[in-house]
Protein backbone atom coordinates (compact mmCIF):
# COMPACT_ATOMS: atom_id res chain seq x y z
CA UNK A 1 0.00 0.00 0.00
CA UNK A 2 1.63 3.44 -1.09
CA UNK A 3 1.55 4.88 2.96
CA UNK A 4 -0.86 7.63 3.35
CA UNK A 5 -3.41 6.98 0.57
CA UNK A 6 -5.94 6.32 2.17
CA UNK A 7 -7.21 2.81 1.31
CA UNK A 8 -9.38 1.18 3.15
CA UNK A 9 -11.73 -2.06 2.22
CA UNK A 10 -14.65 -3.48 3.64
CA UNK A 11 -16.19 -6.87 2.96
CA UNK A 12 -19.25 -7.84 4.41
CA UNK A 13 -19.88 -11.76 4.58
CA UNK A 14 -22.39 -14.06 6.54
CA UNK A 15 -21.11 -16.89 9.03
CA UNK A 16 -24.29 -18.11 9.27
CA UNK A 17 -27.92 -16.59 9.65
CA UNK A 18 -27.64 -15.19 12.62
CA UNK A 19 -23.54 -13.66 12.62
CA UNK A 20 -22.52 -11.32 9.77
CA UNK A 21 -18.62 -11.14 8.91
CA UNK A 22 -16.77 -7.78 8.24
CA UNK A 23 -13.33 -7.93 7.11
CA UNK A 24 -11.73 -4.29 7.13
CA UNK A 25 -8.41 -3.65 5.89
CA UNK A 26 -6.61 -0.61 5.68
CA UNK A 27 -5.83 2.67 7.86
CA UNK A 28 -8.81 3.57 10.02
CA UNK A 29 -7.81 6.73 9.80
CA UNK A 30 -10.16 10.04 9.17
CA UNK A 31 -10.28 9.47 5.30
CA UNK A 32 -10.41 6.01 5.78
CA UNK A 33 -13.69 6.31 8.05
CA UNK A 34 -15.15 8.52 5.69
CA UNK A 35 -14.76 6.04 3.16
CA UNK A 36 -16.63 3.16 4.59
CA UNK A 37 -18.38 4.32 7.58
CA UNK A 38 -21.94 4.68 6.06
CA UNK A 39 -21.83 1.05 4.93
CA UNK A 40 -20.10 -0.69 7.57
CA UNK A 41 -23.26 1.19 10.00
CA UNK A 42 -25.86 0.05 7.31
CA UNK A 43 -24.42 -3.78 6.79
CA UNK A 44 -24.68 -4.23 10.76
CA UNK A 45 -27.09 -1.97 12.07
CA UNK A 46 -30.22 -2.36 10.94
CA UNK A 47 -29.96 -5.92 10.51
CA UNK A 48 -29.56 -6.29 14.03
CA UNK A 49 -27.59 -9.34 13.99
CA UNK A 50 -24.52 -10.27 16.23
CA UNK A 51 -20.83 -9.52 14.28
CA UNK A 52 -17.37 -10.23 14.49
CA UNK A 53 -14.87 -7.64 12.83
CA UNK A 54 -11.50 -9.35 11.45
CA UNK A 55 -8.79 -6.55 12.09
CA UNK A 56 -5.65 -8.39 10.84
CA UNK A 57 -5.90 -6.07 7.47
CA UNK A 58 -5.94 -3.14 9.35
CA UNK A 59 -2.59 -1.33 9.38
CA UNK A 60 -3.79 1.66 11.47
CA UNK A 61 -6.63 2.56 13.65
CA UNK A 62 -7.26 6.40 14.89
CA UNK A 63 -9.99 7.87 17.10
CA UNK A 64 -12.47 7.94 14.24
CA UNK A 65 -11.72 4.67 13.95
CA UNK A 66 -12.40 3.70 17.26
CA UNK A 67 -15.30 6.00 17.31
CA UNK A 68 -16.99 3.97 14.09
CA UNK A 69 -16.38 0.56 16.12
CA UNK A 70 -17.86 2.03 19.43
CA UNK A 71 -21.12 3.51 17.84
CA UNK A 72 -21.99 0.16 16.00
CA UNK A 73 -21.59 -1.65 18.94
CA UNK A 74 -23.67 0.51 21.21
CA UNK A 75 -26.26 0.14 18.66
CA UNK A 76 -26.34 -3.37 18.05
CA UNK A 77 -26.68 -3.59 22.13
CA UNK A 78 -29.38 -1.32 21.91
CA UNK A 79 -31.00 -4.62 19.71
CA UNK A 80 -29.77 -7.14 21.85
CA UNK A 81 -26.82 -8.72 19.45
CA UNK A 82 -23.26 -8.03 20.02
CA UNK A 83 -19.55 -6.56 18.45
CA UNK A 84 -16.54 -8.53 18.76
CA UNK A 85 -13.18 -7.46 17.09
CA UNK A 86 -10.44 -10.00 16.19
CA UNK A 87 -7.11 -10.38 15.19
CA UNK A 88 -5.51 -7.11 15.40
CA UNK A 89 -1.88 -6.49 14.29
CA UNK A 90 0.13 -5.60 17.25
CA UNK A 91 -0.16 -2.02 16.71
CA UNK A 92 -3.44 -1.71 16.08
CA UNK A 93 -3.91 -4.07 19.64
CA UNK A 94 -1.61 -1.58 21.68
CA UNK A 95 -4.03 1.76 20.16
CA UNK A 96 -6.78 -0.23 21.34
CA UNK A 97 -5.64 -1.16 24.72
CA UNK A 98 -4.29 2.45 25.21
CA UNK A 99 -8.30 3.63 25.22
CA UNK A 100 -9.41 0.37 27.12
CA UNK A 101 -12.01 -0.53 24.03
CA UNK A 102 -11.90 -4.29 25.48
CA UNK A 103 -13.79 -2.79 28.56
CA UNK A 104 -16.38 -2.06 25.80
CA UNK A 105 -16.03 -4.73 23.00
CA UNK A 106 -14.26 -7.88 23.38
CA UNK A 107 -11.08 -8.14 21.22
CA UNK A 108 -10.02 -11.64 20.57
CA UNK A 109 -7.36 -13.74 18.79
CA UNK A 110 -9.41 -15.52 15.50
CA UNK A 111 -12.85 -15.86 14.12
CA UNK A 112 -13.38 -19.08 16.20
CA UNK A 113 -12.73 -17.18 19.76
CA UNK A 114 -14.74 -14.18 18.17
CA UNK A 115 -17.66 -16.94 17.74
CA UNK A 116 -17.15 -18.00 21.22
CA UNK A 117 -17.13 -14.16 22.09
CA UNK A 118 -20.56 -14.03 21.08
CA UNK A 119 -21.95 -16.24 22.96
CA UNK A 120 -20.43 -16.07 26.15
CA UNK B 1 -21.86 32.41 -16.37
CA UNK B 2 -23.07 32.24 -12.71
CA UNK B 3 -24.87 29.07 -14.00
CA UNK B 4 -21.36 28.02 -15.66
CA UNK B 5 -19.53 28.83 -12.48
CA UNK B 6 -22.05 27.13 -10.17
CA UNK B 7 -21.54 23.71 -12.21
CA UNK B 8 -17.95 23.78 -12.37
CA UNK B 9 -15.83 22.30 -9.78
CA UNK B 10 -13.86 24.84 -7.45
CA UNK B 11 -10.32 24.00 -9.79
CA UNK B 12 -11.84 24.83 -13.19
CA UNK B 13 -12.85 28.12 -12.10
CA UNK B 14 -9.33 28.64 -12.60
CA UNK B 15 -9.69 28.09 -16.17
CA UNK B 16 -12.21 30.61 -16.77
CA UNK B 17 -10.34 33.17 -18.11
CA UNK B 18 -10.92 37.00 -18.64
CA UNK B 19 -11.73 36.58 -21.85
CA UNK B 20 -14.10 33.89 -21.14
CA UNK B 21 -16.03 36.13 -18.82
CA UNK B 22 -16.24 39.23 -21.52
CA UNK B 23 -18.33 37.12 -23.32
CA UNK B 24 -20.56 36.69 -20.84
CA UNK B 25 -23.61 39.31 -19.04
CA UNK B 26 -21.54 38.61 -15.79
CA UNK B 27 -19.73 42.18 -15.88
CA UNK B 28 -16.09 41.85 -14.78
CA UNK B 29 -16.87 43.97 -11.18
CA UNK B 30 -18.85 40.97 -10.11
CA UNK B 31 -15.68 38.36 -10.35
CA UNK B 32 -12.66 39.00 -7.92
CA UNK B 33 -9.14 37.83 -8.16
CA UNK B 34 -8.54 35.22 -5.26
CA UNK B 35 -6.17 32.79 -3.92
CA UNK B 36 -6.97 29.12 -2.68
CA UNK B 37 -5.18 27.73 -0.02
CA UNK B 38 -4.24 23.54 -1.64
CA UNK B 39 -1.49 22.71 1.11
CA UNK B 40 -1.12 24.52 4.63
CA UNK B 41 -2.90 24.36 8.09
CA UNK B 42 -5.65 26.20 6.82
CA UNK B 43 -6.19 24.60 3.10
CA UNK B 44 -9.20 25.45 1.55
CA UNK B 45 -8.68 29.01 3.02
CA UNK B 46 -9.71 31.88 -0.33
CA UNK B 47 -7.85 34.92 0.14
CA UNK B 48 -9.05 37.54 -1.52
CA UNK B 49 -6.78 39.64 -3.67
CA UNK B 50 -7.29 43.44 -4.88
CA UNK B 51 -6.06 46.63 -5.91
CA UNK B 52 -4.73 47.39 -1.93
CA UNK B 53 -1.72 45.59 -1.34
CA UNK B 54 -1.98 42.74 1.77
CA UNK B 55 1.03 41.40 3.28
CA UNK B 56 1.57 37.82 4.15
CA UNK B 57 4.51 36.08 6.06
CA UNK B 58 4.78 34.54 10.18
CA UNK B 59 4.56 37.65 11.92
CA UNK B 60 1.27 38.38 13.54
CA UNK B 61 1.01 41.85 12.47
CA UNK B 62 0.89 41.01 8.51
CA UNK B 63 -2.23 40.54 6.77
CA UNK B 64 -2.46 36.99 6.05
CA UNK B 65 -0.45 35.07 8.84
CA UNK B 66 1.08 31.67 8.00
CA UNK B 67 2.43 29.82 10.61
CA UNK B 68 5.17 27.84 9.02
CA UNK B 69 9.07 28.07 9.95
CA UNK B 70 9.76 28.10 6.03
CA UNK B 71 8.21 31.40 5.92
CA UNK B 72 9.50 34.46 6.62
CA UNK B 73 8.21 36.85 9.03
CA UNK B 74 7.27 39.61 6.84
CA UNK B 75 8.00 37.14 3.02
CA UNK B 76 5.40 38.86 0.05
CA UNK B 77 3.12 41.52 -0.67
CA UNK B 78 0.38 40.13 -3.34
CA UNK B 79 -2.16 43.37 -4.62
CA UNK B 80 -3.63 43.10 -7.88
CA UNK B 81 -2.44 45.83 -10.88
CA UNK B 82 -3.91 46.21 -14.59
CA UNK B 83 -6.07 42.93 -13.42
CA UNK B 84 -3.76 40.29 -12.35
CA UNK B 85 -2.11 38.94 -9.32
CA UNK B 86 0.93 40.58 -8.91
CA UNK B 87 3.27 38.92 -5.95
CA UNK B 88 6.31 40.68 -4.82
CA UNK B 89 9.27 38.73 -2.53
CA UNK B 90 10.12 41.60 0.29
CA UNK B 91 13.91 39.77 0.15
CA UNK B 92 12.43 35.99 2.29
CA UNK B 93 14.66 33.72 3.01
CA UNK B 94 13.43 30.95 1.28
CA UNK B 95 12.02 32.60 -1.72
CA UNK B 96 8.61 32.38 -3.03
CA UNK B 97 7.89 30.24 -6.24
CA UNK B 98 5.57 30.08 -9.36
CA UNK B 99 4.83 27.01 -10.78
CA UNK B 100 7.88 26.04 -8.87
CA UNK B 101 9.91 28.42 -10.61
CA UNK B 102 11.36 31.21 -7.72
CA UNK B 103 10.96 34.54 -8.91
CA UNK B 104 13.19 37.24 -8.83
CA UNK B 105 11.53 39.96 -7.11
CA UNK B 106 8.37 40.95 -8.29
CA UNK B 107 5.83 38.54 -10.75
CA UNK B 108 2.58 38.45 -11.84
CA UNK B 109 0.35 35.04 -10.68
CA UNK B 110 -1.26 33.94 -13.92
CA UNK B 111 -5.11 32.54 -13.21
CA UNK B 112 -4.45 28.70 -12.96
CA UNK B 113 -0.72 29.29 -11.37
CA UNK B 114 0.41 27.47 -8.04
CA UNK B 115 2.05 29.98 -5.42
CA UNK B 116 4.44 28.44 -2.87
CA UNK B 117 5.15 30.41 -0.16
CA UNK B 118 7.20 27.81 2.28
CA UNK B 119 5.13 24.77 2.71
CA UNK B 120 1.86 26.53 1.72
CA UNK B 121 0.63 26.03 -1.83
CA UNK B 122 -2.48 28.13 -3.64
CA UNK B 123 -3.80 28.53 -6.60
CA UNK B 124 -4.60 31.91 -8.16
CA UNK B 125 -8.35 31.81 -9.55
CA UNK B 126 -11.12 33.86 -10.63
CA UNK B 127 -14.67 33.79 -8.96
CA UNK B 128 -17.50 35.41 -7.84
CA UNK B 129 -17.24 38.14 -5.99
CA UNK B 130 -19.76 37.23 -3.96
CA UNK B 131 -18.20 33.74 -3.28
CA UNK B 132 -14.64 35.08 -2.16
CA UNK B 133 -16.24 37.58 0.07
CA UNK B 134 -18.46 34.65 1.65
CA UNK B 135 -15.41 32.80 1.97
CA UNK B 136 -13.49 34.98 3.77
CA UNK B 137 -16.57 35.53 6.24
CA UNK B 138 -16.73 32.10 7.26
CA UNK B 139 -13.00 31.98 7.38
CA UNK B 140 -13.10 35.65 9.80
CA UNK B 141 -15.82 33.40 12.20
CA UNK B 142 -13.56 30.06 12.37
CA UNK B 143 -10.41 32.73 13.39
CA UNK B 144 -12.88 34.00 15.89
CA UNK B 145 -14.01 30.95 17.09
CA UNK B 146 -10.24 29.37 17.13
CA UNK B 147 -9.31 32.45 19.08
CA UNK B 148 -11.88 31.91 21.40
CA UNK B 149 -10.52 28.96 22.16
CA UNK B 150 -7.05 29.84 22.18
CA UNK B 151 -8.50 32.14 25.01
CA UNK B 152 -9.64 29.88 26.83
CA UNK B 153 -5.85 28.11 27.33
CA UNK B 154 -3.92 28.75 30.16
CA UNK B 155 -1.08 31.40 29.78
CA UNK B 156 2.71 29.78 30.33
CA UNK B 157 4.21 30.24 33.78
CA UNK B 158 7.62 31.15 34.02
CA UNK B 159 8.46 31.09 37.56
CA UNK B 160 7.27 29.36 40.98
CA UNK B 161 7.06 26.00 41.94
CA UNK B 162 5.56 24.95 38.76
CA UNK B 163 6.30 26.35 34.94
CA UNK B 164 4.76 25.43 32.18
CA UNK B 165 4.91 25.78 28.49
CA UNK B 166 2.94 24.09 25.57
CA UNK B 167 2.32 24.20 21.84
CA UNK B 168 -1.53 23.80 20.31
CA UNK B 169 -1.62 23.79 16.52
CA UNK B 170 -5.11 22.69 15.71
CA UNK B 171 -4.79 20.96 12.52
CA UNK B 172 -7.87 22.63 10.81
CA UNK B 173 -8.90 25.65 11.92
CA UNK B 174 -10.36 24.48 15.44
CA UNK B 175 -8.95 21.00 16.83
CA UNK B 176 -10.74 18.86 19.14
CA UNK B 177 -7.47 18.96 21.68
CA UNK B 178 -7.37 21.31 24.56
CA UNK B 179 -5.77 21.25 28.18
CA UNK B 180 -5.38 23.41 31.26
CA UNK B 181 -3.90 23.22 34.55
CA UNK B 182 -4.14 26.15 37.81
CA UNK B 183 -3.33 26.04 41.71
CA UNK B 184 -6.22 24.63 43.42
CA UNK B 185 -5.07 25.92 46.62
CA UNK B 186 -1.79 26.97 48.16
CA UNK B 187 -0.23 23.07 47.81
CA UNK B 188 -1.98 21.66 44.95
CA UNK B 189 -1.85 22.12 41.16
CA UNK B 190 -4.28 20.61 38.56
CA UNK B 191 -3.29 19.72 35.28
CA UNK B 192 -4.96 18.11 32.45
CA UNK B 193 -5.17 17.50 29.00
CA UNK B 194 -7.90 16.38 26.82
CA UNK B 195 -8.41 15.13 23.07
CA UNK B 196 -11.65 14.46 21.41
CA UNK B 197 -11.85 12.05 19.08
CA UNK B 198 -11.76 13.45 14.80
CA UNK B 199 -10.87 17.52 14.55
CA UNK B 200 -12.96 20.22 12.85
CA UNK B 201 -15.66 22.49 14.39
CA UNK B 202 -17.68 19.56 15.95
CA UNK B 203 -14.86 17.95 17.96
CA UNK B 204 -13.59 21.51 19.22
CA UNK B 205 -17.53 22.27 20.29
CA UNK B 206 -16.89 19.29 22.33
CA UNK B 207 -13.43 19.76 23.81
CA UNK B 208 -14.78 23.91 24.73
CA UNK B 209 -17.28 22.35 26.30
CA UNK B 210 -15.40 19.74 28.57
CA UNK B 211 -13.20 22.50 29.69
CA UNK B 212 -15.11 25.27 30.75
CA UNK B 213 -16.78 22.51 32.64
CA UNK B 214 -13.39 22.39 34.09
CA UNK B 215 -12.36 25.64 34.63
CA UNK B 216 -15.53 26.76 36.37
CA UNK B 217 -15.32 23.48 39.16
CA UNK B 218 -18.95 22.87 37.22
CA UNK B 219 -18.68 18.98 38.24
CA UNK B 220 -21.19 18.30 41.16
CA UNK B 221 -20.24 17.17 44.55
CA UNK B 222 -16.70 16.30 43.35
CA UNK B 223 -13.12 17.63 44.42
CA UNK B 224 -10.61 18.44 42.13
CA UNK B 225 -7.99 17.13 44.14
CA UNK B 226 -9.21 13.63 43.50
CA UNK B 227 -8.16 12.59 39.47
CA UNK B 228 -10.71 9.90 39.63
CA UNK B 229 -13.74 12.13 41.07
CA UNK B 230 -12.81 14.29 38.10
CA UNK B 231 -12.77 11.25 35.49
CA UNK B 232 -15.47 9.50 37.05
CA UNK B 233 -18.30 12.96 37.29
CA UNK B 234 -17.15 14.06 33.45
CA UNK B 235 -17.81 10.53 32.47
CA UNK B 236 -21.35 10.65 33.48
CA UNK B 237 -21.58 14.20 32.04
CA UNK B 238 -20.67 13.73 28.44
CA UNK B 239 -21.84 10.42 27.31
CA UNK B 240 -21.52 9.78 23.78
CA UNK B 241 -24.97 8.99 23.29
CA UNK B 242 -25.89 12.61 24.17
CA UNK B 243 -23.21 14.26 22.60
CA UNK B 244 -23.10 13.69 18.76
CA UNK B 245 -21.67 10.09 19.43
CA UNK B 246 -18.09 11.43 20.28
CA UNK B 247 -15.94 10.01 23.00
CA UNK B 248 -12.63 11.79 24.12
CA UNK B 249 -9.37 10.97 26.06
CA UNK B 250 -8.17 12.37 28.74
CA UNK B 251 -4.78 12.46 31.54
CA UNK B 252 -5.52 14.43 35.06
CA UNK B 253 -3.27 15.34 37.32
CA UNK B 254 -2.90 16.86 41.19
CA UNK B 255 0.58 17.72 41.80
CA UNK B 256 1.32 18.29 45.50
CA UNK B 257 4.23 20.81 46.26
CA UNK B 258 4.87 20.09 49.54
CA UNK B 259 5.01 16.13 49.22
CA UNK B 260 6.35 16.65 45.48
CA UNK B 261 3.90 13.82 44.67
CA UNK B 262 1.69 13.69 41.39
CA UNK B 263 -1.63 11.59 41.52
CA UNK B 264 -2.66 11.17 38.54
CA UNK B 265 -5.28 9.08 36.36
CA UNK B 266 -5.59 8.47 32.67
CA UNK B 267 -9.35 7.92 30.50
CA UNK B 268 -8.50 5.99 27.60
CA UNK B 269 -5.21 8.73 26.80
CA UNK B 270 -1.57 7.20 26.65
CA UNK B 271 0.71 7.79 28.81
CA UNK B 272 2.25 11.36 30.48
CA UNK B 273 6.31 10.93 30.77
CA UNK B 274 7.98 12.61 33.48
CA UNK B 275 11.42 13.06 32.40
CA UNK B 276 14.10 13.77 35.05
CA UNK B 277 16.60 16.12 35.04
CA UNK B 278 19.33 14.55 33.63
CA UNK B 279 16.91 12.87 30.70
CA UNK B 280 18.12 9.76 32.14
CA UNK B 281 14.38 7.70 31.22
CA UNK B 282 10.52 8.61 30.49
CA UNK B 283 8.50 7.29 33.17
CA UNK B 284 5.42 6.66 31.92
CA UNK B 285 2.16 7.67 33.67
CA UNK B 286 -0.75 5.86 33.21
CA UNK B 287 -3.59 4.32 34.67
CA UNK B 288 -6.36 1.64 33.38
CA UNK B 289 -9.37 3.72 32.40
CA UNK B 290 -11.77 3.55 29.25
CA UNK B 291 -12.43 6.71 26.99
CA UNK B 292 -14.70 9.07 28.39
CA UNK B 293 -18.29 9.36 27.45
CA UNK B 294 -18.01 5.46 26.43
CA UNK B 295 -19.13 3.54 29.39
CA UNK B 296 -21.96 5.10 32.09
CA UNK B 297 -20.32 3.20 34.43
CA UNK B 298 -16.34 3.12 33.97
CA UNK B 299 -14.31 2.70 36.51
CA UNK B 300 -10.83 4.98 37.15
CA UNK B 301 -7.50 4.18 38.84
CA UNK B 302 -5.16 6.98 40.25
CA UNK B 303 -1.57 6.45 41.30
CA UNK B 304 1.17 8.23 43.13
CA UNK B 305 4.05 9.74 41.43
CA UNK B 306 7.08 11.03 43.68
CA UNK B 307 8.24 13.86 41.70
CA UNK B 308 12.34 14.46 41.35
CA UNK B 309 13.71 18.58 41.32
CA UNK B 310 13.97 19.62 38.52
CA UNK B 311 11.76 16.86 36.50
CA UNK B 312 9.03 17.66 33.56
CA UNK B 313 5.64 15.91 32.99
CA UNK B 314 5.37 15.98 28.79
CA UNK B 315 1.60 15.57 28.23
CA UNK B 316 0.29 15.70 24.42
CA UNK B 317 -2.56 14.52 21.76
CA UNK B 318 -1.77 11.49 19.57
CA UNK B 319 -1.10 13.97 16.84
CA UNK B 320 2.10 14.17 18.12
CA UNK B 321 3.08 11.05 17.73
CA UNK B 322 0.17 9.27 14.84
CA UNK B 323 2.67 10.60 11.86
CA UNK B 324 3.48 9.24 8.32
CA UNK B 325 7.02 9.09 7.77
CA UNK B 326 8.77 8.16 4.45
CA UNK B 327 8.76 4.96 5.01
CA UNK B 328 6.27 4.25 7.48
CA UNK B 329 3.45 4.92 10.17
CA UNK B 330 4.76 6.34 13.30
CA UNK B 331 3.55 5.16 16.59
CA UNK B 332 4.20 6.70 20.61
CA UNK B 333 7.47 4.25 21.15
CA UNK B 334 9.10 6.20 17.85
CA UNK B 335 7.91 10.04 19.34
CA UNK B 336 9.40 9.03 23.67
CA UNK B 337 13.03 8.78 22.47
CA UNK B 338 12.59 12.37 21.80
CA UNK B 339 11.91 13.35 25.06
CA UNK B 340 14.96 12.24 26.11
CA UNK B 341 17.02 14.07 23.97
CA UNK B 342 19.02 17.46 25.25
CA UNK B 343 16.82 20.74 25.65
CA UNK B 344 18.33 23.17 22.72
CA UNK B 345 19.49 26.62 24.02
CA UNK B 346 17.46 29.32 22.43
CA UNK B 347 14.46 26.89 21.80
CA UNK B 348 12.13 26.42 24.07
CA UNK B 349 11.17 22.43 24.27
CA UNK B 350 7.84 22.27 22.69
CA UNK B 351 9.08 24.17 19.68
CA UNK B 352 12.15 21.53 19.80
CA UNK B 353 9.87 18.47 19.82
CA UNK B 354 7.68 20.45 17.20
CA UNK B 355 10.64 20.81 15.12
CA UNK B 356 11.45 17.15 15.81
CA UNK B 357 8.31 15.45 14.78
CA UNK B 358 7.87 17.78 11.26
CA UNK B 359 11.76 17.09 10.55
CA UNK B 360 10.81 12.77 10.33
CA UNK B 361 7.31 13.03 9.17
CA UNK B 362 5.73 13.67 5.72
CA UNK B 363 4.81 17.59 5.05
CA UNK B 364 1.63 16.23 4.75
CA UNK B 365 1.66 14.39 7.47
CA UNK B 366 0.59 16.39 10.41
CA UNK B 367 -2.75 16.22 9.93
CA UNK B 368 -4.29 15.42 13.49
CA UNK B 369 -3.93 17.87 16.26
CA UNK B 370 -0.55 18.79 17.48
CA UNK B 371 -0.99 20.01 21.41
CA UNK B 372 1.91 19.26 23.54
CA UNK B 373 1.84 20.71 27.21
CA UNK B 374 5.43 20.97 29.27
CA UNK B 375 5.04 20.58 32.86
CA UNK B 376 8.55 21.36 34.93
CA UNK B 377 8.92 21.15 38.46
CA UNK B 378 11.92 22.92 39.73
Amino acid sequence: MTMGAHIVGMEVTGVDDNVTKVTLTGRLDTPGVEDIETRFVASLVPAGKSAIVDLSGVEFVASMGIRMLITVARSLHQRHARLVLYGPQSMVKKTLETVSLSEIIPIVGDQAEAIDALSS
Amino acid sequence: MEALLRSLPPESTAAVSRQAVAKTSVAVDDLALSLIMLEGRQAGRRIKVSERPITVGRDHHVDVVLADSDVSRLHCLLSVVDGSVIVEDLGSTNGTFIDDQRIDRRAPVPIGALLRIGEHVFRCEQCRRRDVDRAEEQHRDLDRAANYVLSLLPRPIATGPVRTEWIFLPSARLGGDAFGYEALDAHAFAIYLIDVCGHGVSAAMHSVSVLNVLRQHALPATDFKDPVQVLSALNVMFQMDRHDDQYFTMWYGVYDTRERTLTHASAGHHPGYLVPEERSDAQPLKTPGVMMGAMLDARFHAERTRVPAGSSLYLFSDGVFEVLTAERQWHLSDFVPYLLQPLTRGTSECRRLHQAVKAVCRSDSLEDDFSLLVVTFP
